[in-house]
């Protein structure tokens, strides 16, 4: 679903993302992880084809995110870790702008919107601007609005932030059906304990160099997610 | 902790008028000279323009024996412009300051807080006073001269006047933000004021202008003046040292802004701690409409327009001052044309003149040029979705030719109608007006893409700094001028429809290379956007 071979992304005299290599197959869930700095969103967004990048290639099933970025992102949805949205809309008109963006039919987007409004429980805040939502409730729109075109794969940088312990256990279940209906979930975060729980895969990156990828199991072993993660922090890469 | 406070005010200021808005960062120090001088110049004009009508008001006033009219005026102007002036800044600093919880949470008293913000407006106040009375005095010195009790009385009114800006200032940015706070539309609520202001500045114009009427007939009298109530008394208390005029103003500045600041002192905290947010909506369950990739990018854009009175006040003036002066030469459209029954060459240039004037006002709209600087932090939804650049930009330029077309259009009309123009000559000139729509928006949208401004916090920025959008302005500006010199020279030598159609032909020259680029090579160039 996700294929990023030997990406190189610099910005000036610093690689941000030194020859990062990640294969993700469709119904995989994908958690990638790495202190602050690590090139983490500059891998996520050039996988999205926000961002150029130098050397390299990222398919998105099978599609080269540089030949046809088009084709890519009506196969991916991206949400970025502080969701910035058009605050001169309502939620509800900010949601039909992604539909019309994503070409949805109007009966599937007033089945989803129904759907995650009322899962997410905004449901009436749907006609407010959004200027006046909280962070949290500016996460949850961006959630649905990632949702709303049924993504094959969903993107995520730090999607848990912000989210009230409710609305996390509910992220958590709408990925797991999505990697069962066949999609792919290729998130970073910081909260290893999520990761460890849900993910059937994980990559872990340090100074824009991949320093260790693979199955759950192959990574932790017997021991827990942290402390893999802080032993492999203190090595040199 | 006063003096820290008041510290933390300047530098804010300071940051906002000689740094990037961002992160603090310092400009260039080329580019912190060339600000000041440009500043300075902008300040030399101004106060130079304003000498030279008060010294021509004292002479005649020395003839007429109306003394008090120079400092009449400049009590009128300068009484305006601070209110004119801080009315936006008293709303920003202290009532919708980001940083007023921050400061409450700290152990300091809330009536320092704004008692720093007011210091900072009160010397904004006393810096526009400055701008214009001083002048005014220094010339009523030299030329009439001023009594020992009129020099005191002028002191003590130069150091009053701001407090009483100030307070009405303080009180409309209270009540504006009272009303903004129960409406939905806030931009609304912005618009309004702005108009409303500046019909009152219109007014008082024309007002000014009623009074220096009698002159053109050879009848010199400042009369007029002395109806003008709280101006007179500041004026006849510097002119003549009347004591009971200085009473009676002294008296109102120091009640008005004692009561402003015991209201203010008392209500601060409810004032910024009360979330102001939005009206309750409720969520009304509706069919939702399906527009196409293009049509909601577009309504995307248009929505953006009209959601934000920044934009609307900065980037679509041209509407409003191409109407009103459409309006305003309709009124006199009878004047020009006896005239023009009298002298041929006239009658011949009436349609150039009406180009030159709505092609001028009509430039002043740049929607498009700040149209990507806006985007900003929203940029990763417009890169990250499956759309085209092409159909970004294009949908910025369609915003601009949606929004600035019927003003154009209904302007353009007016002048034809008012001024008799023959059919084909109306239809070729509307249609010029309407090309030069398109120049200002592929012009514009050229300029905004290739020059954005991202360093910005307050979006009043976005829509009023920065290379494109001075550029578009004064390009467009600049352009409109050249046309219609174009157009001068061929309706003197050949014809109206001549010039038309090469001001047609001209324009759509501009847009057609803009347009190709946006077609073919856009798509690169807008992926490196904040990059």
């Amino acid at each position: 679903m996700l294929r990023i071979e030997n990406l190189t992304k610099t910005y000036g005299e610093k690689k941000a993302v030194d020859n990062l290599s990640i294969h993700i197959k469709p119904g995989e869930m994908y958690a990638f992880i790495g202190h602050n700095g690590a090139g983490k969103t500059t891998t996520i967004k050039s996988a999205c084809g926000i961002l150029n990048f130098e050397e390299g290639e990222i398919f998105i099933d099978g599609i080269s995110i540089k030949k046809d970025p088009i084709e890519c992102k009506k196969r991916i949805a991206y949400l970025p870790d502080n969701p910035d949205l058009y605050d001169f809309m309502s939620g509800i008109k900010f949601l039909n702008f992604i539909a019309d963006i994503y070409e949805v039919s109007k009966a599937q987007r007033e089945e989803k919107i129904k759907r995650y409004s009322e899962m997410f429980e905004i449901s009436n805040d749907l006609d407010k601007p959004i200027s006046s939502y909280s962070h949290g409730m500016k996460q949850k729109l961006a959630i649905i609005s990632a949702l709303i075109h049924s993504p094959k794969l969903l993107i995520m940088d730090e999607p848990f932030v912000g989210l009230d312990p409710k609305a996390s256990f509910l992220l958590k279940e709408e990925m797991k059906e999505i990697c069962k209906n066949g999609g792919a979930i290729f998130f970073s975060t910081h909260v290893l304990d999520v990761a460890e729980k849900i993910c059937d895969r994980i990559a872990i990156i340090k100074d824009g160099k991949l320093i260790k990828s693979g199955s759950m199991n192959e990574i932790k072993g017997d021991e827990s997610l942290e402390n893999v993660f802080l032993e492999l922090e203190d090595k040199d890469v | 902790m006063f003096k820290t406070l008041l510290k933390s005010r300047f530098t804010a200021w300071g940051v906002s008028m000689f740094a990037s808005t961002k992160k603090g960062k310092a400009r260039k120090k080329g580019a912190t000279v060339a600000l000041a001088i440009l500043f300075f110049v902008i300040l030399a004009i101004l106060v130079f323009s304003l000498s030279m009508m008060f010294f021509g008001i004292a002479s005649m006033s020395l003839y007429t024996g109306e003394i008090y009219a120079t400092l009449t005026l400049a009590a009128i102007i300068s009484i305006a412009l601070c209110i004119v002036g801080s009315i936006f800044a008293t709303k920003t600093q202290i009532f919708d300051s980001k940083d007023n919880e921050f400061l409450l949470s700290m152990p300091i008293p809330p009536r320092y807080i704004f008692l720093s913000r007011l210091t900072l407006l009160l010397l904004i106040n006393y810096g526009l006073e400055a701008l214009v009375m001083l002048p005014a005095i220094i010339i009523h010195a030299v030329m009439v001269g001023f009594s020992f009790l009129g020099a005191v009385f002028a002191f003590f009114i130069f150091m009053l006047v701001p407090f009483l800006t100030l307070s009405i200032s303080a009180l409309c940015a209270w009540g504006v933000s009272i009303i903004a706070s129960k409406l939905k539309n806030k931009t609304l609520v912005t618009t309004a004021l702005f108009v409303v202001l500046m019909s009152a500045y219109l007014f008082a114009c024309g007002s000014l202008g009623a009074v220096f009427g009698g002159m053109t007939e050879g009848v010199v009298s400042f009369a007029g003046l002395k109806n003008t109530a709280i101006f007179y008394w500041i004026s006849s208390a510097m002119a003549y040292g009347d004591y009971l005029n200085f009473i009676i103003f002294a008296t109102i500045c120091v009640a008005l802004a004692l009561t402003v600041y015991l209201l203010l002192d008392h209500f601060f905290i409810s004032i910024i701690t009360t979330h102001k947010g939005s009206p309750i909506v409720k969520m009304k369950s509706r069919e939702q409409k399906v527009s196409s990739v293009r049509n909601a990018l577009l309504k995307k854009e248009i929505r953006r327009f009209f959601t934000s009175s920044a934009y609307i006040l900065n980037a679509g003036i041209g509407n409003l001052l191409g109407i009103v002066f459409s309006v305003m030469l309709s009124i006199s459209a009878d004047t020009f044309l006896q005239f023009a029954e009298v002298e041929p060459i006239i009658s011949k240039l009436i349609p150039v003149f009406i180009l030159l004037l709505s092609m001028f006002f009509f430039s002043m709209n740049i929607v498009s040029a700040p149209s990507i600087s806006l985007e900003n932090n929203n940029l990763w939804i417009l890169q990250s979705a499956p759309i085209s650049a092409r159909d970004v930009l294009m949908a910025k330029i369609k915003a601009h030719i949606v929004i600035s077309t019927p003003c154009t259009l209904i302007g353009s009309l007016i002048l034809c109608i008012a001024f008799k123009l023959e059919p084909l000559t109306a239809v070729l000139i509307i249609l010029t007006n309407l090309s030069l729509v398109l120049f200002s928006a592929f012009f514009g949208m050229i300029l905004g893409f290739k020059f954005p401004k991202f360093d910005w916090l307050n979006e009043n920025v976005a829509v009023k700094q920065g290379f494109a959008v001075f550029g578009a302005l004064m390009g467009s500006m600049l352009w409109s001028i050249i046309l219609a010199a174009i157009a001068f020279v061929l309706t003197v030598f050949v014809n109206i429809i001549l010039a038309t159609v090469v001001i047609i032909a001209l324009n759509l020259a501009v847009c057609l290379p803009i347009y190709i680029y946006f077609n073919k090579k856009a798509e690169q160039a807008f992926k490196l956007l904040k990059q």
